[in-house]
């Protein structure tokens, strides 16, 4: 290359789990990331969050990169993020920023933390003697902290800081710090930085009950929480330690727990005419999850207004909830709490089937506080110079969510588009990088230059010789005490080991020397270094070893100060110098045996097929083809445009999907790097990531077409389900939403005569036989053609019966405008469904007024029913073909709901919009960009490089029986019927060792974790523990004899 | 003569076990050093030859960590773990390793604390119960 051209960085500002997943997307594609953060931690709400349903656990962790994982230096992203691209720097404001795309200069502020965290060893004597007290933030004030601490407890590592304000400067940490970490008067450090993007990922605040008027009145007991301190209740890092849940003011097991719902949202008054979008789910995980934890007795009840379970799977978790869990349900809006003498909180609620009053007391009351949007839109307009809409919020471009309008390099993600869940915020943070991406593709930007070093030949046939390196860490002796001489002594002793070294300070340049000195003069073949925190370091020490000649398979790098810590907290009497060495030996069995790892390359065949030729399939099509992938786009219908661009002339929120597709066919049609194929379905499928070969039949000429490509997205769509309820079919005043739509836009439909339109919701949906999920759109459809109507003739009275109202987020302001328009909400429950009648032709409902309890009649000029989305059938077709599975809903089944949204299990296939759940337009397109990113991550370059770790087969001992074939839950082995052999997909495999396990002949191997290994660790923990409390064992034998 | 101190081969899973020893660890909870802990990738990667090997060369416990269903990183591997520690258990009572010496146990990465009760719980049931019986056999064969 003539001129070198600078690395693409990006900006990304917010480290809560959106910032993360965007910088993690742009880091695994190769650029540069620097991912700062206002307070000192990472990991924004989600880190003081352990439990995330459906699962009720956490899953962070899937979020992290799949194929190349070792590169990644990962393991639980509650603790901390580890990237080679990645720069992360906590507790540091953006103050100024300056250019424009391109060549942005952002002004940092790194806040002075006051501890050294590279000279500080971590054993918190400081906060030992810390005479401060404080409120501890991350439990919302639930217990108490030092002006010395630790910002999440379960961070590694510590990354201890000094509270400025509360700090009193007394010095006692001054004087226990054994390392001189601390300098009370640390200022605060600017710095700029040049990026060629920007994304924001500031995040959301929660409602404070503190803080706001209408909450305070609420607040009358500590027993009152937030849903956020409820969560710090639950952990196991939080209050109580993981231990049964129990009130803040007297320390009483808490048996009644009552949650209310909409605190702060859904407040016209308040101007938060939005819904929170996430408190329902929230709040029901969190009654099932103090029911697991305190057991059947624990009562449960949550007062809700509408329970909005519109997303994926939301429905069905809100019915386990009630049947399974015995969560109560009811719908009343408390207005307020009482603080009884005895500490109880009373409530009055009026029960919503009964009409009656009821006073119950409670012995914790839970606010589940709404998500406030935006409010640091503000922010970020000042420092860009960008105007804001009305809304107080920057815009994006029409259909976006996350491009910034008029600013190109500058995107937004996460809770900064509005009001998101988990998944929606990992699905913007894929995107938001794809729309970087593309627009540092677009500058000519470099991405990072890899030094390539070759591996030397590995010797594993060799009788190994193990040399081990001790990092004695000059600025953290974090193992004081350790003794060194008796660690090397004892296991110099151990055979196999030629030489144990010490070196001063392995992550410094001196220790680097030091290393490569060793390395070049030793005879050894096999390397164990022990240093703190080896994920750091890994991939820098091993490619150490590689320039001395080193294969990199043959260096392990263990955690010594966390073993020695181990021990010190274990024992007191200062044997643990021995007990280091037993483990450390284990180490050394395992690389003992360790056979060479190789890092396979897949070639990648660079184009995508995208199947599914609505706005989401062309979108993602698009999106590559812009950056030149070759796309084939398959749909089976004999034009483009899914159900959305050939119905829907707009949407409630201002979008044309008609005219978006018809725009977007052209635009398709005219792509150089898009091949259509209409009236075509896929067949057959066979292959894996890089290399697919599909089957495709069109219908038009009978003919098979096979294609080669690298990747698939899946955007198969839906449709509006069908119905025979209600008497559709049978009159003309029966009409679908779809059809009222229709008829509504051409004007085909006379509305002049027209008095009442009933419109009933959740038909066939949310109900056992039926579809068991919401449809999502239903409601927005409804409330949309209602105020059509309205406005059509003023005079016809719309009814809709409704059982809750899904206007989500922003969407709750067409509710209200629906609602001032005079159009008539009224609920109906699902065991008192309305019914209908015809009398003369004309429709007659009859339903039970829910406010009188009486049965009442409405004669009906038209009767519309909401009939939910249908996903296609053909995706279990699809679905067998291409390997994956489908939900029992019908629509394909993702690799994970929460983190991993819009993957499969199986690498290089994706999906987009109604193919994985009824979403509306914007999230479509969301996830189209976001499937079309991740397919570009591979696309891009001409291989990938799989992990090293993968699992393996001896075929001399493998019998054939296939039943690894059956255990492996990616599908990554498979029967060669032709060479009669069991082949293994290194993309796919992710290392966790079943088949292993269940391979009665251990043929099958996990290369790293073999049966050799993992034998000799046995070994070496038992065996050695004998012989150092020989005289103990012995006693203990002969008692027993 | 001192007390008789059991000795648990634990296999832990790397990511959440395993996080829980480690955080446990980093917030100084002490949990006995009777726990000899073994990380795996996941407990659907424990071999019921492991578990035996261990028995045979010594150990009066062996405690398997693992994700709670649902949670594993591997999609079902905890399962499939389950499902072979039920059979291995009944395999093992009938060479006097009864269900007190072999436990599985679900530990998500911030139950430092249920690491903590869990290793100190079994170690207190193997004082009870004393020595395995299969511990003489591992020192003749040695």
């Amino acid at each position: 290359m003539a001129e070198k051209k600078p690395a693409g960085t990006v900006l990304v500002a917010g480290a809560g789990i959106s910032g993360i997943k965007a910088a993690i997307e742009l880091a695994e594609s190769g650029y540069k990331v620097i991912l700062t953060n206002d307070s000192p931690q990472i990991g924004g709400i989600l880190a003081k969050l352990d439990y995330q349903f459906p699962t009720d656990h956490c899953g962070m962790c899937r979020m992290l990169p799949l194929v190349g994982r070792e590169y990644a230096s990962q393991y639980c992203m509650r603790k901390s993020l580890f990237h080679e691209n990645i720069e992360i720097m906590p507790f540091t404001e953006i103050t100024a920023i300056q250019g424009d795309a391109g060549n942005y200069k952002v002004d940092l502020l790194k806040k002075a933390r006051c501890i050294d965290p590279a000279v500080c060893n971590e054993m918190g004597k400081c906060i030992d003697v810390c005479p401060v007290e404080v409120e501890d933030e991350f439990n919302l004030g639930l217990t108490k902290r030092k002006a010395v601490y630790q910002a999440v407890p379960h961070n590694t590592p510590k990354m201890l800081l000094i509270d400025k304000q509360a700090c009193t400067r007394c010095g006692e940490c001054l004087k226990v710090c054994p390392t001189n970490a601390i300098n009370l008067d640390a200022e605060d450090e600017p710095e700029t930085r040049e990026v060629h993007a920007i994304i924001l990922a500031s995040g959301v605040k929660l409602y404070n009950i503190q803080e706001f008027e209408d909450a305070k009145s609420y607040a009358v007991s500590p027993d009152v929480v937030t849903s956020l301190a409820f969560e710090r209740m639950l952990s196991g890092t939080g209050t109580y330690q993981g231990d049964v849940i129990r009130r803040p003011s007297d320390g009483r097991p808490a048996k009644n727990i009552a949650w209310i719902q909409c605190m702060g949202s859904r407040n016209r008054r308040q101007k938060r005419e939005y819904c929170s979008s996430i408190c329902c789910m929230f709040a029901l995980k969190e009654a099932v999850l103090a029911k697991e934890k305190g057991g059947p007795e624990v009562d449960t009840t949550i007062f809700y207004m509408d329970m909005r379970t519109f997303g994926k799977g939301f429905q069905q978790y809100r019915d386990k909830a009630v049947n399974e869990h015995g969560v109560n349900l009811i719908r009343c809006r408390v207005q307020g709490v009482m603080l009884k003498p005895d500490g109880n909180l009373q409530m009055r609620y009026i029960d919503p089937d009964t009409n009656e009053f009821f006073l119950k007391d409670y012995d914790l009351v839970v606010m589940s506080t709404g998500q406030i949007p935006f409010e640091t839109h503000k922010k970020w307009a000042d420092l860009l110079n960008a105007p804001l809409d009305e809304r107080g919020v920057l815009a994006t471009e029409k259909s976006s969510k996350v491009k910034v309008a008029d600013k190109p390099g500058l995107f937004l993600c996460g809770s900064l588009m509005g009001l998101t869940d988990i998944s929606e915020a990992m699905v913007s943070g894929i995107a938001a990088a794809g729309e970087a991406s593309k627009f540092l593709a677009t500058l000519g930007v470099d991405k990072m230059q890899e030094e390539e070093i070759p591996e030397p030949p590995a010797q594993s046939r060799e009788l190994p010789l193990v040399s081990v390196a001790l990092c004695q860490c000059g600025e953290k002796p974090g193992a004081e005490g350790l003794d060194y001489e008796l660690l090397s002594a004892e296991l110099k002793r151990h055979p196999g080991v030629d030489a144990v070294h010490t070196i001063t300070s392995i992550c410094k340049a001196e220790g680097e020397t030091e290393l490569a000195g060793l390395l070049g003069k030793t005879k050894c073949n096999r390397l164990l270094i022990g240093a703190c925190q080896p994920f750091m370091y890994r991939r820098k020490l091993k490619n150490e070893a590689r320039k001395a000649g080193f294969n990199s398979s043959m260096v392990e790098i263990f955690d010594l100060f966390g073993i020695a810590r181990r021990g010190m907290v274990e024992s007191a009497n200062g044997d643990w110098t021995l007990r280091a060495a037993r483990d450390v030996k284990s180490d050394i069995e395992k690389l003992k045996y360790k056979p060479e790892l190789k890092v396979s390359t897949l070639p990648i065949n660079q184009s995508a097929l995208v199947i599914g030729g609505g706005i989401g399939g062309m979108h993602a099509a698009l999106s590559l083809a812009d950056r030149g992938v070759p796309v084939h786009l398959v749909e089976k219908e004999a034009h483009l445009g899914g159900y959305l661009g050939n119905q829907l002339e707009h949407t409630v929120d201002g979008l044309a999907p008609m005219a978006m597709a018809t725009a977007m066919k052209l635009r398709v049609f005219e792509n150089k790097n898009i091949t259509v194929h209409l009236n075509s379905e896929v067949e057959k499928s066979v292959g894996t990531l890089g290399c697919f070969e599909t089957k495709l039949h069109s219908q038009e000429t009978a003919e098979n077409t096979y294609l080669r490509h690298g990747a698939v997205i899946l955007a198969t769509g839906g449709h509006e389900g069908a119905t025979s309820e209600y008497g559709y079919g049978t009159s003309d005043a029966v009409l679908t939403q779809g059809e009222l739509k229709k008829g509504l836009a051409s004007g085909d439909l006379d509305l002049s005569e027209v008095e009442n339109v009933v419109m009933i919701q959740c038909v066939g949906s949310r109900q056992p036989g039926g579809r068991p999920y919401c449809s999502r759109i239903c409601c927005l459809g409804a409330i949309d053609n209602a105020l059509k109507i309205k406005e059509k003739n003023h005079e016809a009275r719309v009814f809709i019966l409704y059982r809750d109202i899904m206007t989500y987020g922003f969407y709750e302001q067409y509710y209200s405008q629906a609602r001032s328009a005079g159009i008539i909400f009224m609920n109906y429950s699902l065991d008192d469904k309305p019914e209908v009648e015809f009398v003369d032709g004309q429709p007659v409902v009859i339903l039970t007024d829910p406010v009188l309890k009486e049965e009442m009649e409405l004669n009906a000029d038209l009767l519309v029913l909401s009939t939910g989305v249908d996903p296609e059938e053909s995706n279990k077709r699809l679905a067998a073909a291409f390997g994956v599975s489908v939900a029992e809903d019908g629509f394909f089944a993702e690799a994970d709901s929460k983190w991993r949204p819009i993957e499969f299990q199986k690498v290089g296939l994706y999906l987009a919009g109604t193919a994985h759940s009824p979403m509306p337009l914007r999230s479509v397109i969301l996830q189209a960009e976001a499937a079309a990113q991740k397919a570009y991550t591979y696309l891009s370059g001409r291989e990938v490089h799989t992990a090293a770790v993968t699992s393996t087969v001896k075929d001399a001992l493998c019998i054939r029986c296939q039943r690894c074939v059956n255990i492996c839950p990616y599908g990554a082995r498979s029967y060669n019927e032709a060479d009669k052999r069991i082949d293994i997909d290194a993309a796919e495999c992710q290392a966790c060792g079943m088949c292993a396990a269940e391979c009665q002949n251990n043929a099958a191997e996990v290369r790293g974790w073999s049966d050799k290994q993992l034998m000799a660790v046995i070994d070496a923990k038992i065996m050695d523990s004998t012989l150092s409390s020989l005289g103990d064992g012995k006693s203990g034998l002969r008692q027993n004899v | 003569m001192s007390e008789f101190e059991p000795q648990i081969v634990a296999f832990f899973c790397n990511w959440c076990t395993f996080t829980a020893a480690d955080l446990a660890g980093t917030s100084r909870l002490s949990y006995p050093p009777n726990l000899k802990i073994i990380r795996v990738m996941c407990t659907g990667m424990v071999d019921p030859k492991f578990v035996i090997k261990a028995f045979l060369h010594g150990a009066d416990g062996v405690l398997i960590g693992g994700c709670w269903p649902g949670d594993c990183h591997y999609i079902n591997g905890n399962l499939k773990a389950r499902r072979r520690v039920a059979n291995l258990t009944e395999v093992l009572k009938q060479y006097g390793i009864g269900e007190d010496r072999f436990w599985l146990r679900w530990i998500a990465a911030s139950e430092g604390t249920m690491l903590q009760e869990v290793a100190k719980d079994m170690t207190e049931k193997l004082k009870q119960l004393g020595p395995s019986p299969l511990r003489n056999l591992g020192q003749i064969a040695v």
